[in-house]
């Protein structure tokens, strides 16, 4: 028996980052309001996966594919004789944890891939912005959150196997990831450190982050940094002004054309009120309405909106929707009843990019 | 001379209760309202009526100029159904106000129907319209 580096520190460095970056994004993938977060964390996994292919071909000995890399039968081989005392423990990853680490990459290099195809086809945002629908994003996002649980049970069996694996090899496996060493039969192969790759890798990563999150370090309440805010939606001056006498003026790319040319038939009676707008008025607005609704408005949340109701029905309240009901449903009654918020007709209290159309994920913030 | 007088006539103007063009968009509409049978204009009245609660078929409670604009219609008003906050009415605070015969009969038609469940006659519009322009 010897004690010998297994782990060079750039294996170890990675492992430590590829989880912590898998786990952020793990977590803030649900509210839209860590999509920031969400989108830093993801990139960073992908930027390790990349890493650790390089690495996997010229790094320390036993983090080398072609060290660890076996087939099925090793595999099956080595869960038969699991419980077997008289078994050889690895000095390096075991035939299971060899293949788990390849699904671990391979999970999260498509989860990143199909993460950009979600950020470009539904927000507009990153490398494939342009590239997709947003019907071909809606549907790629289904995949990215099925590929995220498949992940996590993964990572649990991962979990599960090493805590495991240190109870029949009686030693302390997460320890040797994070010191390197590990005690080995025999005299074991020392792989060599390579702290300077390590330090790189390390300076990469806190540089990406500083740059990332550098702007909120700038933003203050009044100038909130809105990493999110989609192009602004075409303008009517008509509709801002004829629109916000009463309310907000709400972006005609949240209902269906016929719910506003509806609104507009309607005019005498909006809700209890006679807008008595001039006709050339209504015509101009009725224009604007239909040139601007959710069906020709490439956006997310008018693509959800339009894509929730009903053939047959024409809403004529935004907060009719089904899509607007469902992704409202868990805010608290008391949020809607704070001054700043101020009821449902304000959307403007949360979404930062109301006003000019956006209603991007990564936009909304409920205030205080 | 001329500069001296200039200074005085520009004085005087600041002392008006408001500005010109809202004077003048006024004295229009009053003049209308007389050529409609309406008149004389009690500035009196329009203030009685600004607070008066009315009671109609669509309203679930009674309802009144005040109800938005507050009883000052110097004051920032607030839309009693959506809560949007609503500038100042009296052109003494608020210039923009009452500029453009467009812009009063549209609040006047859409106002009235709410408030008091029917149009306003030009006797009402009247005694309104001097109310505001008196504050």
């Amino acid at each position: 028996m010897s004690v010998v580096r297994i782990w060079d520190l750039p294996t170890r460095l990675f492992h430590w980052l590829f989880a912590a970056a898998c786990t952020v994004a793990w977590v803030s993938g649900d509210d839209p309001r860590y999509t920031d977060l969400h989108l830093f964390t993801g990139y960073v996994a992908l930027g390790l996966v990349a890493f650790r292919l390089v690495w996997g071909v010229i790094g320390g000995h036993y983090a080398r594919f072609g060290q660890f890399v076996r087939g099925p039968a090793a595999v099956t081989s080595h869960l038969r004789n699991l419980f077997n005392p008289a078994r050889e423990h690895e000095a390096g990853h075991n035939p299971a944890g060899a293949l788990a680490i390849l699904v671990m990459l391979g999970l999260v290099l498509a989860l990143g891939v199909t993460g950009l195809v979600v950020l470009g086809g539904e927000e507009g945002f990153g490398p494939l912005a342009g590239s997709f629908t947003i019907a071909q994003g809606v549907a790629v996002h289904e995949w990215h959150e099925v590929l995220a649980w498949v992940l996590l049970g993964i990572v649990l069996l991962h979990i599960s196997a090493v805590i495991l694996e240190s109870r029949l090899q009686r030693q302390n496996l997460p320890r040797s990831m994070v010191t390197g060493y590990k005690q080995v039969n025999g005299s074991g192969i020392e792989s060599r450190n390579s702290p300077l790759t390590g330090l790189v890798l390390l300076l990469v990563v806190i540089g990406f982050a500083a740059g990332w999150f550098y702007p909120y370090l700038k933003s203050g309440p009044d100038k909130p940094y809105l990493p999110f805010v989609g192009a602004e939606l075409k303008r009517s001056d008509l509709w801002q002004e004829a629109c916000s006498e009463c309310h907000m003026a709400y972006s005609p790319s949240l209902l269906p054309a016929r719910s506003w040319q509806t609104m507009l038939d309607q005019q005498h009676d909006h809700f209890g009120e006679d807008l008595f707008l001039a006709p050339e008025t209504v015509t101009a607005l009725r224009n604007y309405a239909s040139a601007n609704s959710a069906e020709p408005v490439q956006r997310e949340a008018s693509w959800r909106t339009l894509h929730s109701i009903d053939a047959g029905e024409t809403p004529l309240r935004i907060t009719d929707t089904p899509y607007w009901k469902k992704v409202h449903r868990e805010i608290d009654a008391a949020v809607w009843k704070r001054p700043s918020v101020n009821g449902k007709f304000n959307c403007a209290a949360c979404h930062r990019d109301a006003k000019q159309g956006g209603f991007m994920n990564g936009a909304m913030r409920l205030p205080d | 001379m001329k500069k001296l007088l200039t200074i005085i006539t520009l004085g005087l103007a600041s002392l008006a209760a408001i500005p010109a063009q809202a004077a003048g968009v006024v004295d229009e509409r009053l003049s209308a309202y007389k050529a409609e049978g309406a008149g004389p204009f009690d500035a009196e009245r329009g203030k009685a009526m600004w607070t008066k609660k009315y009671t109609h078929a669509k309203a679930d409670k009674a309802r009144s100029c005040s109800t938005c604009h507050t009883d000052d219609p110097r004051a920032i008003g607030k839309h009693a159904r959506t809560g949007k906050a609503i500038k100042p009415l009296a052109p003494s605070v608020n210039p923009k106000r009452l500029t453009e015969v467009r812009e009063i009969e549209k609040w006047f038609m859409r106002n009235c129907k709410w408030t008091v469940g029917r149009k306003c006659t030009p006797q009402e519009k009247g005694d309104i319209l001097s109310y505001l322009r008196n504050l």
